[in-house]
């Protein structure tokens, strides 16, 4: 009420009328949200609603990746990213993606693999000799190790995020 | 609800006047991305935003640079922008042009013909030989004015040392010229004797009745001491009191625009390790993004996931995009290695930011081992926001695996989901590229209508699906297959239609403003463009 002694009842409406076109014009912004003392968000010019989950017969659009990974047995996608053979051993570089809440069935590489978490989590069940139920790892970003030759392993992902694991395999010709 | 409205009339008319400051529900584009939150949003409606007509759209006139020499043109890095009928623009030849928004005649150049051009005698790369500022639109006293940071060799040792300009924007004339604000005591590459700074691609931030403007250097030989400075809105004259380094010694490099929430300023740096060879300074707050006191430039909080043992440069040089979302202010930034980064603006001071989210969410802050790479790649352009929506050019899902084929891609985010996963609103690789480094400029975006250029000199637009079904669908992640993306446990996103494109004439690098149903966008072939359906 203390603005009314500030401006007068006809003063204030000629400013009403005057602003009307701005307040309606579009300028439903960041000045109009924040003089009324109300949340950005009511005042929207679209962008704040999440879309609807495509269903499951969406159509899939034409884009197709330039590097695209392949199934590779239940739970895995693989694809090779570079090889090589180089004094008679064939040496491999592979990305294996295990996706959210997957795992993957029993894998085998040949030669020696070297890996290397490059993103996410999970555990690594690698076949061992001297335990029946294998050996198991916990992977973060950054963990490495080795598969020895024809070794085994599977891999569970238990978090919501996809596993990017990067392998280099080095076996003789 | 109108006699509520009856009472806060003093208030809405305030947020009028002080709207002139930041027009962020502004019609024209008086800013670099439109206004000081850096939302490179159009919020009003216009041909622009009715996807019904955006497919008529085409070019009313162009204009280009003059050459600089036998056989020699620059071309365009600033951005323009647009006020009261006027479009104005600083060309790569070093010269601030104005011309009449509708009819593209111009309308004066400052400096003008026959004098000398604002260039530096050290040149490297586009940010060096001309303007490449955005300039901005404010108020001085009663009188318009552009303003802009340029090289000048009239001043200080003749080598084209950085300072800003204010111009009147009716005639060109001038208004006033700060002292100088980025040091060039010589021209040796590599010398750690001399000052290499510049202002370069950092467009001025008006606030508060100051000026904000980010120092950094040329083309890394060597990095500098990176700073904001401050200037008087009405003088020109330094604001002593105000300063933010990036690092003690050198390091930190403003290379973009400083922005604000309207509380604080903020803004991001860039390397640091290069120029300490001898370890870490004792002030290190490169490779950040920043919330600095407005009035002093104190560090309020620094948000810093790339340590200096990992530092191979991975400038953080898009800038800051305040997202006014339905969760709240978010301060997001895509960072030169790919990563996006959304941070709330609380707590003010005194504490680590909240980081709301990153993507992907590998995890910060990285630390040696982790497996991770954190090097000159080029994610380096401003994102938009609309809405809760952030679209910006980043790494995707595949950002550890498969980094570089993201440059020619947009992601947009809702800034407010809940995980990663449905944060992803759509992905669009978007045509008339060569897929390298630079293929796209920054976006802009008015109401769901995005508008991006390309290194080919392709303008397209791209409809969000609200506005405009998608073409069809694709996996979250840009490696996966559609087919296989369910199998691996991955939600499809929408891949957006594109509603139009319009060829041009050479590599567009800056944004596209979208003002009153008009578009103006510059090519790095020296062409200026009004398009309109």
């Amino acid at each position: 009420m203390a603005h009314d002694k500030i401006l007068s009842l006809p003063v204030q409406m000629f400013l009403l009328t005057a602003l009307m076109p701005w307040s309606i014009s579009g300028c439903q912004y960041f000045e109009r949200a924040a003089a009324l003392d109300r949340p950005i968000w009511e005042f929207d010019t679209g962008g704040h609603d999440p879309l609807p989950a495509p269903s499951v017969e969406a159509a899939h659009s034409s884009y197709e990746p330039q590097t695209p990974y392949s199934e590779f047995g239940e739970g895995a996608l693989m694809r090779s990213v570079a090889q090589t053979v180089q004094d008679g051993q064939a040496i491999e570089i592979r990305d294996l993606l295990v996706g959210p809440n997957k795992k993957t069935e029993e894998l085998r590489l040949p030669g020696t693999v070297v890996f290397t978490v490059l993103s996410g989590s999970g555990m690594a069940r690698i076949a061992s000799d001297s335990d029946e139920h294998g050996r198991i790892i916990e992977l973060n970003q950054g963990t490495s190790g080795v598969f020895a030759p024809g070794q085994s392993f599977s891999i569970s992902n238990s978090s919501d995020l996809p596993l990017d694991i990067r392998l280099r395999s080095f076996a003789t010709q | 609800m109108r006699s509520c409205s009856i009472q806060r009339l003093p208030a809405i008319l305030a947020f009028v006047a002080t709207g002139s400051l930041l027009s962020s529900c502004s019609k024209e584009w008086e800013t670099f991305r439109h206004d000081g939150l850096r939302t490179g949003h159009q919020p009003n409606r216009s041909a622009l935003s009715d996807p019904s007509r955006v497919d008529t759209l085409h070019v009313a006139w162009q204009w280009q640079l003059p050459p600089v020499g036998a056989n020699q043109r620059r071309g365009f890095r600033s951005s323009p922008v647009v006020d009261d009928g006027r479009v104005y623009i600083g060309g790569g030849d070093g010269r601030l042009y104005a011309f009449n928004a509708a009819t593209g005649a111009l309308l004066w150049q400052y400096p003008p013909p026959g004098q000398q051009p604002l260039t530096s005698l050290f040149n490297c790369n586009p940010s060096s030989y001309g303007i490449a500022s955005s300039p901005t639109v404010a108020s001085i006293g009663s009188t318009k004015a552009v303003i802009f940071g340029a090289p000048d060799r009239s001043v200080g040792t003749g080598l084209g040392e950085g300072r800003l300009f204010a111009l009147n924007a009716a005639t060109g004339g001038v208004i006033w010229k700060s002292p100088v604000l980025a040091q060039v005591t010589g021209t040796t590459w590599g010398s750690t004797t001399e000052l290499h700074q510049q202002i370069g691609y950092s467009a001025p931030l008006v606030f508060d009745d100051k000026i904000y403007i980010g120092v950094a250097d040329h083309c890394d030989n060597p990095i500098q001491q990176g700073r904001v400075k401050a200037v008087d809105l009405q003088t020109g004259g330094l604001i002593a009191g105000f300063d933010f380094v990036g690092a003690s010694t050198r390091g930190g490099g403003v290379w973009t625009y400083p922005t604000t929430d309207l509380s604080s300023v903020y803004t991001t740096t860039g390397n640091i390790s290069s120029g300490n060879p001898g370890g870490e300074p004792p002030v290190n707050n490169a490779l950040a993004m920043v919330r600095l006191d407005r009035d002093t430039g104190d560090l309020r909080w620094k948000h810093q996931p790339v340590p200096f043992e990992l530092d191979a440069d991975p400038d953080w040089a898009s800038g800051i995009t305040t997202v006014l979302s339905r969760c709240g202010t978010l301060m997001t930034s895509t960072m030169k290695d790919g990563w996006t980064y959304a941070v709330r603006p609380e707590p003010a001071a005194g504490a680590s930011p909240s980081v709301a989210w990153q993507f992907p969410a590998t995890g910060f802050p990285f630390t040696p081992g982790d497996g991770t790479v954190h090097g000159d790649t080029r994610f380096l352009r401003a994102g938009a926001a609309w809405g809760s929506t952030f679209i910006t050019t980043a790494g995707g899902l595949n950002t550890t695996t498969n980094l570089t084929p993201n440059y020619p891609r947009l992601h947009a985010f809702d800034v407010c989901a809940t995980n990663q996963l449905n944060r992803v609103r759509w992905i669009k690789d978007v045509p008339h590229t060569t897929g390298g480094a630079y293929s796209l400029g920054p976006p802009t975006v008015t109401r769901g209508i995005v508008y991006v250029g390309t290194n080919q000199g392709w303008l397209v637009l791209i409809s969000d699906p609200s506005v405009h079904a998608p073409d069809g669908y694709r996996c979250v992640h840009p490696d996966v297959s559609a087919a296989l993306c369910g199998f691996a446990g991955l939600p499809l996103v929408a891949d957006p239609h594109i509603l139009a494109e319009v060829q041009l004439a050479g590599s567009i690098q800056t944004e596209p403003v979208l003002a009153k149903g008009r578009v103006f966008v510059a090519t790095d072939s020296g062409w200026l463009y009004m398009l309109e359906p």
